[in-house]
């Protein structure tokens, strides 16, 4: 197999063994060229929801709603989570501290670690599992099957009828899931230090309050903001632009959680970077 | 409500489906359009109402040309138009009632119980 090239004026003729060489660097060009296009997709969306704010009417009416989905209906999971995080935390720190150090620095270990990056980061990628896959699947769907399509036709802005709820609920709902998580955590962490570490409640309360700042939890509030925003807002643009019927559909349920969980990490790392040095 | 469409190209990625495509309806003029699956009969209808807009050439909607109107502009035609999408028969998140009523609410010549009413008749 050959294929010409225009190149300097005449073709060059390619063999089948530098077609199959050069086969990497196609498919290499092509992803970057994918990934470009989707942040491009991505940005006007984001730039269309901004827009869409004006039109209150008819995003109002589903926050709440949205809230519950998003919110109330992710405590479950994000506690479980959290409970069996504190639980660990506790043994490791004992064991890690045991000898070396007053067993009262588990209550440090465990209060800091759950508010600054463990309550916020395990809750935020849980929910990238259950509230962005459940966000890219549902539009997903409303995309390949003409949903979308059909309420554009009848002159909703799908931007401000589906993407602005679902976003302002990921902003308003997961700090306040992510809140209850680290409470639970530290609470689990409490439990067994009593039960299992041979501690009383007044050195793990110690520990606690040992290095606790209430920036802290601002710290804990602000980066799960931007988790919610994150994983709704990629849900809602992988979804929004699905194609390719019920296989498009999985394939953009899949990318969103895969992505929403990278920029969450990368997140994790930029906060971290900023506002704890 | 008058149409036409003047030289209309349109392609997705390499598969060029329109090309220079021309058509006029009156006001009044009832017309069907048939054609083998693929041969770009959705594309044209999505292009009358604004869905899409064409790589080349004008579609007029009552003298205006939607192709270069502002969204809001888009949305005031939309709403004097009726269209019924192969898959999307209904909103499958919503009840019956809910898919009557979503139409009326958007017409907003309509008050909320004169919505209840209608959709309930």
């Amino acid at each position: 197999m050959s294929g010409p090239l225009a190149g300097h004026g005449r073709d060059i003729v390619l063999d089948s063994s530098m077609h199959r060489s050069l086969a990497p660097v196609h498919a290499l060009g092509r992803g970057a060229l994918r990934s470009v296009a989707a942040v491009g997709r991505a940005g006007y969306l984001g730039m269309d929801a901004v827009r869409a704010l004006r039109k209150v009417k008819l995003w109002a009416p589903h926050v709440v709603s949205q809230m519950t989905k998003v919110g109330v209906e992710s405590v479950p999971i994000a506690l479980f989570i959290a409970t069996f995080t504190g639980v660990v935390l506790a043994l490791q720190a004992s064991y890690t501290f045991t000898g070396a150090m007053p067993l009262y620095f588990v209550g440090v270990l465990v209060g800091k670690t759950m508010i600054l990056e463990l309550g916020p980061v395990l809750t935020g990628l849980a929910l990238s599992g259950r509230v962005g896959a459940n966000i890219a699947a549902e539009i997903g769907t409303m995309r390949v099957t003409e949903q979308i399509d059909a309420l554009e036709a009848l002159a909703y802005d799908p931007v401000a009828y589906l993407v602005v709820p679902r976003v302002l609920a990921g902003a308003i709902m997961f700090p306040m899931v992510v809140i209850l998580a680290n409470g639970l955590g530290i609470l689990a962490g409490w439990g067994t230090s009593l039960a299992l570490l041979d501690m009383s409640s007044a050195e793990f309360l110690k520990g606690l309050r040992l290095f606790f700042e209430p920036w802290d939890v601002q710290f804990s509030t602000i980066k799960s903001i931007s988790f919610g925003i994150t994983v709704t807002a990629v849900g809602c643009s992988f979804g929004f632009h699905t194609s390719g019927g019920a296989a498009g559909v999985g394939k953009a349920t899949t990318q969103a959680v895969v992505i929403s969980s990278m920029i969450i990490l990368v997140l994790d790392a930029f906060w971290a970077a900023t506002l704890l040095q | 409500m008058s149409i036409e469409l003047v030289d209309i190209h349109k392609a997705f990625g390499e598969k060029k489906v329109l090309q220079g495509f021309s058509l006029t309806i009156a006001s009044g003029q009832t017309m069907s359009v048939i054609g083998a699956s693929g041969s770009g009969k959705s594309v044209t209808l999505k292009h009358i109402i604004g869905l899409l807009r064409p790589d080349a050439g004008e579609v007029w909607v009552d003298g205006e040309n939607i192709a270069r109107l502002d969204q809001a502009s888009v949305y005031r035609i939309r709403r004097k138009v009726g269209f019924v999408f192969q898959f999307a028969a209904l909103f499958d998140s919503m009840t019956i009632a809910e898919n009557v009523a979503m139409g009326l609410e958007r017409m907003e010549k309509y008050s909320d119980s004169e919505i209840r009413a209608r959709v309930e008749s």
